[in-house]
Formats: structure tokens, C-alpha cells, sequence
């Protein structure tokens, strides 16, 4: 508990503290903050003509200007907000899960498992991710593909009405199961959870032969309990580190995936998209649209910077040697 | 050195096994498909003509057939991996090329931008982390930090767009793509003989400096742009390890003989901490390979990601996807392969660890 107070109170906290505590206000109070004209598509808000394909400078409707289109640049970076939170924790959480529970298990277990688990834990950081997105991509392709409806519809997104082959009924379920797949944040959690597991794996084998892992075992302590209420919260600290870091990382490389034509973009990545066309202005002015890519950009930087500060800040605490 | 030569031996020998493992993983994933998925792999031109005038079952099973795809998996398999050591490596429907012509057009331009990347980004960033760590908490230190988490969360395409405002835009001084239209006309003329594929090398070959130039001119940008989206990781590792050295009985000991802080610096703690540099860039080569390829689309230069930029939203060219796939394993292989033997030459115990074993 006084660990606690002391990491909120250190004066360098505060700003990694207030950045990523900014960020969650504006995703849970984005209906407050600014509200949405439009119920089913609350992210994108018209300012004006819709048929404007001029981008407008920032005036008193639209503080940050407009997109084409008149769309709001500062209504679609607040909500924006939710969906770039959403995407980085739950991207984050599966992958460090992922890997700590491979981490643990085979550091637990020790000997030849241990020595195969990590052999592929090394074979894993050998594919690049766009490799993986790629591949992954080609046999969601292809299981559509089963189902006799065009990838292309799979890829768009759309819901279409489909005549099932005969003897694929039962397995309708698979269809709709790998139709709610998104492919990038699959490649994401497949191919980057390889960092999780060595850090844990490392850990566990320093501390599993320690004197209060013994005891436990001595009390009649099962293998689960062991590593779940003895190793992995003894081991956890550089993996916690490590995910801190990745939260930003993760919405930007789905932006950058976006940008190539992987996966469908969130808002943030819609409005870099938009905002990266714009970079090169009228006679190669750079500033002459600024508000199409610098604000967005800026966010993306806060996002990134608050979430790797406090993920300095957590090693700080956690490792106190290094104060 | 013996041992040097044992490791790299050693070392080396996973190259072909990862390439056996991945084959192996995809080739087994196929088999849970019908089999006009695998036929794709095996497809060759003249197939493709044939199915172009017709597609129906009957031709398709025809095909099957012919190319033995009902056979058990091992018969399968082995016949495949036969194909690509004769050089037969299927042929791509979509690009209308086979594998194999795509690979020798595409290959030089990646392997070019990786090879200057990498030159420019380890030390630039090995040297930032060193001097960053050696002047912790000085100003210096705060803009390599600040510039390191600028640089994590920095949108690539978005940098890249910005550099190509001010330097081609306003400056005209580098410009995108891999070489001007007319010095790729006049290089596949007679005048131009193309020995290597790769444009700054060929140039000097020919004695030809201004291509060399033309060329170097049009690699600035993707090199900065690749450079800055990656130098980030093994520059925080290596002030980290810099940090640490610096804290060392053996550093202060030479301080207190009076050692300059050059002296120390360069001689006493860099040798220390390049192994653990080297190690981080190795673990972080994939994503190296991952934003390579994201440049070369950003920038218009037509290398290996052209395998899958044109099938991104109908992904059903197996054979490219696959080739693709492939070739992105082994660089990276090849990529740690070489940093692992830096490693060991400037880091004695990585060796012994070998020779113990």
C-alpha cells in the first residue's frame, strides 16, 4: 500500500500518470466531451456541407478543422480515443497472457519441454509480423473460401446472405467464428508474444528452486497453485514493464498495417490515412494543411509517450535498485 | 580460432533447418484443404494458359492427377521441396511471373535497402545509447530519451510523407522510388551491364559513378525513414547496459587511476556493452524485416513486399503469399546468422558456450 502511494506521489509519475489518465477520461467521457450528431456512427461528426471536399481551418464548430467531407478532426480523435484503449489493452493482455502462461508452464516443467517450448519460442521471433499477418490472411482466404462466398466479401466486412455447400452446415459455426476475426490483431498476438514468454521463462527458472517455492511444495502446494500464487506474481514484474511499452506500439503498428492495406482502420488510423494525403501541400507547402495530420499525429506521440512513461515509471517501482 | 569456426558452423546449420520447419508448418496446414489449394503450388505456366481458356472440375482433377497431389504427405512434401531445389518454384497467377523471375527482379532492392539500413541504424544507435548512458540525466540524455519515445509511437508513413515534403518537394534533393525512369531505361540498354542487381554496386562496376550517386540519392530517404522507426530499441538497451558499466568496479577503478572519460568510454566500456547491443538488434531483426517491407510501400520501390502488395485484399495467391512467407523467415535467419557472429566475435563466452556444449 505505501509502495503504492509513494509510486503516485513521485513527482515524475504524475506526468505518464496524467497522459494515460487523460486518455481514459476522453474514452469513457467522449459522449461529454463532444457530442455526435450521428447515433449509429458516433466516431465521424459532419460539420457543415457534407459535399465540401475542401478541409476547413479550425473555427468555432470545429476546433481542430475539418476533413473532407467537413468531418470533425477533434470529435474523431476524442472518440477515436475508445477504440485505439480497446484495441492496444486487449491486443496487450492477450499477448502478454499468451506468454507468460508459455513462460511459466514450460519453465515450471523444466528439462526437455522446457528446451522444445523455447526452441519455438525462438522459431516464433523469426517470422515478421507482416509475414504472419500475410499468411494468416491467405488461409482465412482460404476457409472462407470453403463457405463458396468471394474472399473479397470476407475482407470487406460484409454480411451477405449465402447458399452453404452441402455437408458444410455443421460447420457454420467456423464461418461466422473466422468472419469475426480481425486478421491484424490476430498476426499481432501470434507473432509478438515470443518477448513475454522469454523474459517469464528466465524468472521462473532463477526463482523455481528458491527456498519459499520449496516450502510451498513442502506444504502440499499442486503444480497450479505453485506457479500461478508463487512463481508467475514473483516473475511478472519485467513482463509488466514490457507491456506497458507495448500498448502504445500496438496502435500504431495497426495504423501502420492499415496504411498498406492490411486490415480495416480503426479512426485514428482512418484519420491518418486521410491526414498522410494532405503532408504535401499546395506548392509543397507543409503547413498549409496542418490540422489534416498534426493533431492525429500528436495524439498518436502522447498515446505512445504516456503509456511508455509509465511503463519506465512501473520498472522504477517495481526494481527498486535502479532509483 | 577454432572455436569461432565451430560456432558459425554451428550456427549456421540452423539456417536450413529453419528452412525445413517452416516449409514443413505450411505445407502441413495445406493438407487440411481441398486439393486445388496445393495444385496452386505446383501450377506451372503452361497449366495457367490451359485454365485460363476453361476453368471446370474435370481439368482441375486432370491436374491433381498429373501432379501426384493424392499421394500420402511425405511423397507430397518431399516432391515439393524437390521442385524448389530444381528452381521450380511455382508461378503466380497474379502477377503473371513465375516465383522464381519474381524473386531475381525483386530481391536486389530489398536486399539493398537492408543492407544500408542496417549499416546506418546499429551504429547510430549503439553510439546514441553509449554516449546517452555514458551523460545520464544530462540534457543530452533527455533528448536521447525524449527522441526515443517520439520515435516508438511515430507513425511511419506519416514521417515518411514529411521527409518527402521537404527534401523532394521543397529541396529536390533525394527522391522516392528505387531510380529515375531514364537511368532505368539506359540500364536496360547494352550500354549497362547489370553484374550484381544492385544499382550502387553495378554503378561502380561500370564505371558509372553518377548512377552509384543517382542511386545512393534515392536510398537517403528510406534509410532515414526505416532508420528512425527502429534505432529506438537497441539504443534503450544499449543506455541501459551503458548505465550499468559505467557503475562497475572496473570503470571506477580507471577513473580513479585517472583515466580520461574518453578513455573509458571508448575503450573500457563500448567493447562491454556491444554484445548485449547486438543481441537486441538480433531479437529485434524481425520487426527490422517487418518495417522494411513497409518502406519499400511507402516509397514506391518495387521489392519483395511487391509479392503481396497487389493480393492484400483477395490474398489467394497462395504461391506468392507462401514465396513471400518464406523469404521473410530466412532473411531474418540470415539477418541474426550475421549479428550472432558479430556477437561472438567481439564476445568470447558466446563461443565457449558453444565449444562446451
Amino acid at each position: 500500500m505505501r509502495a503504492g502511494i509513494n509510486f503516485i506521489f513521485r513527482w515524475k509519475t504524475l506526468p505518464a500518470l496524467l497522459l494515460v489518465l487523460t486518455f481514459v477520461f476522453m474514452a469513457l467521457a467522449a459522449p461529454l466531451i463532444s457530442v455526435p450528431n450521428d447515433v449509429l456512427h458516433p466516431e465521424v461528426k459532419v460539420v457543415g456541407d457534407k459535399w465540401d471536399r475542401i478541409p476547413h481551418s479550425p473555427e468555432a464548430g470545429s476546433p481542430l478543422g475539418t476533413y473532407t467531407r467537413q468531418w470533425d478532426v477533434f470529435h474523431s480523435l476524442v472518440w477515436g480515443t475508445r477504440e485505439a484503449l480497446v484495441f492496444g489493452l486487449v491486443t496487450t493482455l492477450i499477448t502478454a497472457g499468451f506468454g507468460i502462461f508459455v513462460g511459466a508452464v514450460s519453465g515450471f516443467m523444466g528439462g526437455r519441454i522446457n528446451s522444445l517450448l523455447m526452441r519455438i519460442t525462438d522459431a516464433f521471433i523469426t517470422v515478421p509480423v507482416i509475414a504472419g499477418i500475410a499468411i494468416l490472411a491467405m488461409f482465412i482466404g482460404m476457409i472462407m473460401a470453403q463457405f463458396n462466398t468471394s474472399p473479397y466479401v470476407f475482407f470487406s466486412g460484409d454480411v451477405v446472405n449465402f447458399d452453404v455447400p452441402e455437408g458444410m452446415e455443421y460447420f457454420i459455426w467456423l464461418y461466422r467464428f473466422v468472419d469475426s476475426l480481425d486478421v491484424v490483431m490476430l498476426g499481432l498476438i501470434l507473432f509478438s508474444w515470443m518477448p513475454y514468454a522469454r523474459l517469464i521463462n528466465s524468472q521462473v527458472m532463477r526463482i523455481k528452486n528458491s527456498e519459499f517455492v520449496e516450502a510451498a511444495r513442502m506444504l502440499g502446494a499442486k503444480n497450479g497453485r505453485l506457479i500461478w500464487k508463487h512463481l508467475v506474481p514473483n516473475a511478472i514484474s519485467p513482463a509488466i514493464v514490457f507491456a506497458a511499452k507495448d500498448v502504445g506500439a500496438m496502435v500504431v503498428l495497426r495504423a501502420t498495417f492499415a496504411y498498406i492495406g492490411m486490415g480495416v482502420p480503426s479512426t485514428w488510423a482512418a484519420m491518418l490515412l486521410e491526414g498522410g494525403r494532405w503532408v504535401i501541400g499546395p506548392g509543397g507547402n507543409i503547413i498549409h494543411y496542418w490540422w489534416m495530420f498534426i493533431p492525429v499525429t500528436m495524439t498518436l506521440i502522447l498515446f505512445g509517450l504516456g503509456w511508455n512513461l509509465l511503463g519506465d515509471e512501473f520498472n522504477l517501482w517495481l526494481n527498486p535498485k535502479e532509483r | 580460432m577454432p572455436k569461432l569456426a565451430k560456432f558459425i558452423l554451428w550456427r549456421f546449420l540452423q539456417i536450413p533447418l529453419t528452412f525445413f520447419l517452416v516449409t514443413f508448418i505450411l505445407y502441413s496446414i495445406f493438407l487440411a484443404f481441398p486439393g486445388e489449394y496445393r495444385l496452386r503450388l505446383f501450377l506451372t505456366s503452361q497449366d495457367f494458359s490451359q485454365l485460363s481458356s476453361g476453368l471446370d472440375q474435370e481439368l482441375i482433377d486432370e491436374l491433381i492427377e498429373t501432379h501426384q497431389l493424392n499421394d500420402p504427405f511425405y511423397l507430397q512434401y518431399a516432391r515439393w521441396l524437390g521442385n524448389i531445389a530444381k528452381g521450380d518454384w511455382g508461378h503466380s497467377g497474379m502477377m503473371r511471373m513465375d516465383i522464381k523471375d519474381a524473386y531475381l527482379r525483386f530481391l536486389p532492392a530489398t536486399i539493398e535497402l537492408l543492407f544500408y539500413s542496417v549499416l546506418f541504424t546499429i551504429p547510430l544507435s549503439i553510439l546514441g545509447g553509449v554516449l546517452a548512458g555514458y551523460r545520464q540525466d544530462r540534457p543530452s540524455d533527455f533528448i536521447f530519451r525524449f527522441l526515443a519515445f517520439v520515435a516508438t509511437s511515430f507513425p511511419t508513413f506519416i514521417l515518411a510523407f514529411i521527409l518527402l515534403a521537404v527534401f523532394y518537394v521543397i529541396l529536390y534533393w533525394f527522391q522516392p522510388e528505387r531510380i529515375s525512369d531514364a537511368t532505368r531505361y539506359f540500364m536496360q540498354t547494352e550500354a549497362f551491364r547489370s553484374y550484381t542487381g544492385l544499382i550502387t554496386l553495378d554503378g561502380i562496376l561500370n564505371g558509372r559513378l553518377d548512377i552509384t550517386m543517382e542511386a545512393a540519392r534515392h536510398l537517403v530517404l528510406p534509410v532515414l525513414t526505416l532508420s528512425f522507426a527502429q534505432w529506438a530499441t537497441t539504443g534503450r538497451v544499449t543506455r541501459a547496459a551503458a548505465i550499468d558499466e559505467k557503475k562497475k568496479e572496473y570503470s571506477v577503478a580507471a577513473r580513479a587511476r585517472g583515466v580520461s572519460d574518453r578513455n573509458i568510454l571508448w575503450r573500457h566500456i563500448l567493447p562491454n556493452i556491444l554484445s548485449p547491443a547486438l543481441t537486441s538488434s538480433a531479437l529485434t531483426s524481425a520487426s527490422m524485416v517487418t518495417m522494411l517491407f513497409v518502406v519499400e510501400i511507402i516509397f514506391d520501390i518495387s521489392g519483395m513486399s511487391s509479392l503481396i502488395v497487389y493480393q492484400m485484399g483477395f490474398a489467394m495467391d497462395v504461391v506468392s503469399v507462401m514465396a513471400f512467407t518464406i523469404f521473410s523467415v530466412m532473411i531474418v535467419m540470415i539477418f541474426m546468422f550475421v549479428l550472432d557472429v558479430c556477437q561472438a566475435i567481439v564476445d568470447p563466452r558466446i563461443r565457449e558456450e558453444v565449444s562446451l556444449s
